[in-house]
């Protein structure tokens, strides 16, 4: 992995000589760091049992997330809390570890199940996007706004600048030529932006994963088998949403 | 490792999951420059966007060399979107087709972000059209046109773009006010001379835009649409021209009881020379047919629109059909341009033109005048007999001094001799239709005027982007005399052996001169905001003497003080405005005001009374554009405006040059003020080629101008201009394009509704009344277009309904309706024969019913190789229907007129065609 980035280093410092007015272009590697804003009001609202819980004090959960990116590999992976999180409300939003490899067109999800573990081993999504003229700055680059249907009452936007080539994107996102670095639900309920983006080599090895010794499941095998543990708990819509965001 | 990497060899395609192995895919090809155009650019990326619900298809990214290719989705229409952080984002559209599936775009040049442009390429069936920012371009080549075709026919053609047969183009159902070739006005401002001339496989781009109108005085931000032809280096010179004769001679001339047998006959003669640099063109037109008449188009099209002076009246006539009498015309005249300096930036333009018509106008009218218990019928026959010459002089020099400076420089002359003659009986009838008076008119005019007008232009730019000054001199000078008898009879028949009768001579001397000086100036004050100074003076000074003398035996001796006079006028206008101008990509915002201050010192020598007048007026002004997308629009638009009354309106004298309608003036007269309102939106689909156009207009009027009418006991008339407040008008208007089967057939409904109010006075018996008129009109019209190769038919019916509602009397608020169906068909046979009809029936009911069909037929074959010798025989109005009837209804009058014109006649026509092309000319049509 090492010496690949080092050549194409040298092929890209070759490119630089040659091509002068390109300085300051496309990026094939690096880090993203994202910001996560959940409005547990709008994924919980109409949860009258929540309700009691969910005020306007506490109605934003803020978390970060940090994307290793190459030109074929990447790792979605949550960065610890900065502050404390009250009580139980941590367990409303989801935290998971995501590594997408696009050559190979197949994610490993590592979910956090309530405090469990639980690996998904599968292709990657493919989402019909549409693509629109819209665009707008995010961390300093130009993204182009895309949409993605994901149900009958969901929309997904997504942001994506072609100065960051991989087609990669925060959790199971990507599919688009450029990278995400903005993803939202329509409503506003839970939002991805990219705080930082910088152009670097992954740390080694950071995005292998193996799943020797562990079991596995697919996206499908999961869900049925939470929706028929979790059933008397969550809400098969909520179930569905959580599984529709990998 | 916190180094900034920088990569750019990575190649990363994804190509997506075929669906059906089976199907064809697209697969679209290229290669991508960057801005300079010659280096390849790697790793941009390319989109391929479903049109119709904006899916991603598919992307990839450009390799080292600058290529792609992009495939694996099914055939489809999309947009392609080529991207790159350095450029500005291009689009192609793409129309996928079992015979049009691989595309290959030769070679991308990424336009530099700076300019600010995005261009979007459109592939139909490999016919490219683009938007390059908001000038739409269209690639001629790729429009397939008959060999010899000529650029109307290329224009037809292109998506979104109209010709009505009088040659009017429209760009998305908006009007485009000028055709340029390389920028240029070729020949004059006529859009035919360009479009029904050049070769379409001259063009190599037919460009649209807008921009701002320069003819315009005072830093005007009126936009005109504009069509650029730009021409391939080989059709950069060449020369056209025609030579036709026809005549009714050779055919057995139809007897007429009014004509008599005198042939009827049309000659025309134009020969156009041209290169990059200089244009000449030389033209003769007689004829005495109705077809005679010189329209607006007919001076465009000879470069005579340069010509600019006071009495322009007879110029606007845009009617190629003279339905007002028997003419005979003459037109001849020579235009010059050329282009000097080593970058060609002097242009000199110069023409000369001779005009010389006779019409023969015979109407006979029946008016019924309503008043509050009685009315008044005017039985009316009039013959007036109109001779006119005109020499004219024009002179147009531009010299672009410097990339900042341009100065203009524009004097014309022009003299004019005009002579009429006048005769004129009217019967007036009381209610019970019992004559109570006849009187005959005879009148004569012979004027002379010479009209000398000149414009001095500096327009400069600075180093600072959109700052602007212009900087401007206008004079306007004319010297007019007119001699002038007047003999009149009154029989009054309830009387016995009583007349009386008027017999008098006249002199008229008109000498004016105004100066106006107009300074411009803009500043920009951010990157979207600038404001605009203007400041205009004007200084005017004119004299009018007036000599009525009246026969005293056999010499005509005495003065009559009744109706001399002599006035000197003096006018000042100081005119200060200021308007701050918004502009973004998608919103255009300006709003001001003009303050005005207007002196007008009114001498009369006759009695030593001074009529002065200081009128100040503020008139704000405010304007809204908003354009979404580069093909809808949507505007309101708010005007004021004020008029002076005319110094005749304002003059104390009367004027008795019809006795039977005398006007005096009225001194107290203020200025009028209108407000104006003004909607507009519309919308232009490329894709399907279906537009949209619908607006609105309010016009409020406070001291309108209206006429206070006094009827004597027999129905003649004395009338003044007096203020009324209350006056208005509203329009809506709407229409739309279908296009179908590849734009063969075309349905174009429109509608269009009005209100109307105006008010006006009567006097009678010394109690002035106020008449309030309310028309309401509202008229729908179909029209579909039907183009195949060598059959054209235009269809449309159109029916107006209007209804007058009078406050005075109810007897003239009869609604009336006029339907009116047309037919328009060329149809091109083998072996060079063409067909040509027009047919129109026209059908009045209400008050007044008359119903009539015009039908014109031709018939042509074209001779030689080339096909340029054409002889036709055209037979006009076959069923010999033609009539000019009119109603008006005005105030609490209804008239009926009734004007002799000229119905069936026939001609036998042989023209020559002839142009460096050696091409034969399909479709001249229009060019009778």
């Amino acid at each position: 992995m090492i010496s690949k980035v080092g050549i194409k280093q040298f092929i890209g410092a070759f490119c630089i000589a040659l091509f002068p007015m390109l300085v300051g272009a496309q990026m094939t590697s690096g880090r993203i760091v994202f910001e996560r804003k959940t409005n547990l009001k709008k994924r919980m609202g109409d949860n009258p049992r929540m309700k009691n819980f969910i005020t306007e004090e506490n109605k934003y959960r803020i978390e970060n997330f940090e994307l290793f990116f190459s030109d074929s590999t990447c790792l979605f992976r949550p960065l610890p809390d900065n502050e404390p999180v009250e009580g139980f409300l941590k367990y409303f939003t989801t935290r998971n570890t995501v590594y997408q490899n696009i050559s190979s067109q197949h994610k490993y999800i590592i979910m956090d199940l309530w405090g469990t573990e639980a690996i998904i081993s599968d292709s990657i999504d493919q989402r019909n996007w549409k693509v629109t003229d819209s665009k707008r700055n995010i961390s300093g680059y130009s993204c182009r706004k895309a949409i993605y249907q994901m149900n009958d009452s969901t929309r997904i936007y997504a942001w994506f600048s072609i100065d960051v080539v991989p087609s990669i994107g925060p959790e199971g996102f990507g599919g688009l030529p450029g990278a995400i670095l903005g993803l939202a639900s329509e409503d506003g309920g839970v939002v991805y932006f990219a705080k930082e983006v910088k152009a670097m080599a992954p740390p080694a090895g950071v995005m292998n994963y193996s799943d020797e010794g562990k079991e596995v499941y697919t996206e499908e095998q999961l869900k049925k088998m939470l929706m028929e543990r979790m059933g008397q708990w969550v809400k098969p819509k909520d179930l569905e949403a959580m599984f529709s965001w990998l | 490792m916190k180094i900034r990497v920088r990569q750019f060899l990575s190649i990363l395609l994804i190509l997506f999951c075929a669906t059906n192995v089976f199907g064809q895919k697209m697969k679209v090809t290229g290669t991508v420059m960057d801005t300079t155009g010659s280096r390849p650019l790697p790793q941009a990326t390319v989109m391929a966007i479903r049109v119709k619900d904006s899916l991603l298809l598919g992307f990839t990214h450009t390799d080292y060399k600058g290529s792609f290719s992009l495939t694996g989705f099914e055939i489809d229409t999309f947009s392609l979107v080529i991207a790159h952080p350095n450029a500005d984002d291009k689009t192609y559209y793409i129309f996928g087709h079992k015979d049009n599936y691989e595309i290959n775009i030769p070679s991308v040049r990424m336009q530099s972000k700076a300019q600010e442009l995005d261009e979007v390429v459109i592939y139909a069936n490999k016919n490219p059209i683009y938007y390059k920012g908001d000038t739409l371009v269209y690639v001629a080549d790729s429009f397939k046109v008959a060999e010899g075709a000529v650029v109307e026919d290329l224009l037809k053609k292109l998506p979104g773009l109209n010709i009505d047969k009088d040659g009017k183009i429209t760009s998305q159902g908006q009007e485009i006010n000028k055709v340029l070739v390389d920028g240029d006005e070729f020949f004059g401002t006529d859009p035919t001379v360009a479009t029904k001339n050049l070769g379409a496989d001259g063009v190599a781009q037919v460009q649209v835009y807008e921009k701002t109108d320069e003819e315009t005085i005072g830093g005007s931000q009126d936009k005109i649409r504009v069509l650029d032809l730009k021409l391939k280096d080989e059709a950069k010179k060449g020369y056209f021209g025609r030579v036709s004769g026809a005549s009714d001679v050779f055919l057995t001339p139809l007897p007429s009881a009014y004509f008599g047998s005198r042939p009827f006959y049309e000659g025309e003669l134009l020969l156009n020379k041209f290169n990059s640099k200089q244009k000449i063109s030389v033209f003769a037109l007689g004829s005495n047919t109705p077809r005679s008449s010189f329209g607006r188009g007919d001076l465009n099209k000879f470069g005579l629109s340069n010509e600019s002076g006071a009495n322009r009246n007879f110029w606007e006539n845009d009617n190629t059909q003279n339905n007002s009498g028997v003419p005979q015309t003459l037109k001849t005249g020579i235009y010059y341009s050329d282009k000097f300096g080593e970058k060609k930036n002097t242009e000199l333009l110069v023409n000369y033109s001779y005009y010389n018509d006779r019409l023969d106008a015979r109407t006979s009218s029946r008016s019924q005048y309503f008043l509050q218990d009685t009315s008044f019928f005017n039985i009316n026959n009039n013959q007036t007999v109109t001779t006119n010459q005109r020499h004219a002089f024009n002179i147009k020099l531009t010299s672009q001094i410097d990339s900042l400076t341009l100065i203009e420089f524009k004097p014309s002359l022009s003299y004019d001799i005009g002579k009429t003659v006048n005769n004129d009986t009217t019967n007036f009838e009381g209610e019970t239709n019992i004559q109570s008076l006849r009187t005959s008119i005879n009148s004569t005019n012979d004027s002379k005027g010479l009209t000398m007008n000149g414009t001095g232009r500096i327009y400069r730019k600075f180093m600072k982007k959109r700052r602007e000054l212009e900087i401007r001199y206008d004079l306007a000078m004319t010297r007019n005399n007119t001699n002038s008898s007047l003999l009149t009879r009154n029989q009054y028949m309830l009387y016995v052996d009583s007349t009386s009768s008027i017999d008098q001579q006249k002199t008229n001397q008109n000498v004016s001169t105004s100066h106006y000086g107009t300074l411009s100036y803009f500043e920009p004050l951010s990157k979207k905001w600038k404001v605009n100074f203007t400041y205009l003076f004007e200084y005017g000074y004119s004299n009018q003497d007036k000599i009525t003398v009246d026969r005293v035996g056999n010499a005509y001796t005495d003065t009559n003080n009744l109706f001399s006079n002599a006035f000197d006028n003096t006018r000042m206008q100081h005119r200060g405005g200021t308007e701050f101008i918004y502009e973004s990509g998608k919103h255009f915002m300006s709003g001001g005001a003009f303050v005005r201050n207007i002196q007008i010192d009114n001498i009369n020598r006759f009695t030593d009374s001074t009529v002065y007048q200081n009128i100040n007026s503020v008139l704000p002004r405010f304007k809204y554009e908003f354009k979404p997308s580069m093909s809808k629009r949507f505007s309101v638009n708010y005007t004021t405006s004020s008029q002076q009354p005319s110094i005749n309106d304002v003059q104390p004298v009367q004027d008795n040059s019809n006795p039977n309608r005398t006007i005096e003036g009225n001194p107290n007269l203020k200025p009028n003020y209108v407000h104006n309102v003004m909607v507009n939106f519309n919308q232009w689909n490329a894709l399907s080629g279906k537009y949209f156009w619908s607006g609105g207009s309010l016009n409020l009027t406070n001291n309108a101008f209206a006429n206070q009418t006094k009827y004597d006991a027999f129905g003649r008339t004395t009338s003044k201009t007096v203020n009324v407040d209350g006056n208005f008008s509203a329009f809506i208007w709407a229409g739309a394009g279908f296009p179908i089967l590849d734009r063969k057939i075309e349905f174009n409904p429109s509608l269009n509704a009005s209100l109307n109010r105006y008010k006006s006075l009567i006097e009678e018996s010394d109690v002035v009344r106020v008449n309030t008129t309310d028309n309401y009109a509202i008229s729908p019209e179909m029209q579909i277009e039907v183009q195949l190769d060598s059959l054209e038919i235009t269809l449309n019916g159109s029916y107006s309904f209007n209804k007058p509602i009078n406050s005075i009397s109810t007897a003239s608020t009869t609604p009336f309706g006029v339907q009116d169906y047309g037919i328009d068909l060329t149809w091109r046979l083998p072996k060079g024969f063409i067909i040509e009809m027009e047919g129109n029936y026209t059908k009045n009911s209400g008050l007044f019913n008359t119903e009539f069909f015009i039908l014109n037929a031709e018939f042509s074959k074209k001779f030689l190789p080339t096909q340029n010798l054409i002889v036709s025989i055209r037979g006009n109005d076959l069923l010999n229907q033609n009539i000019s009837a009119q109603r008006t209804v005005s105030g609490n009058a209804v008239t009926d007129y009734r004007t002799t014109v000229i119905s069936r006649y026939f001609l036998l026509k042989v023209t020559l065609r002839f142009n460096n092309r050696k091409a034969k000319e399909d479709d001249f049509k229009g060019w009778h």
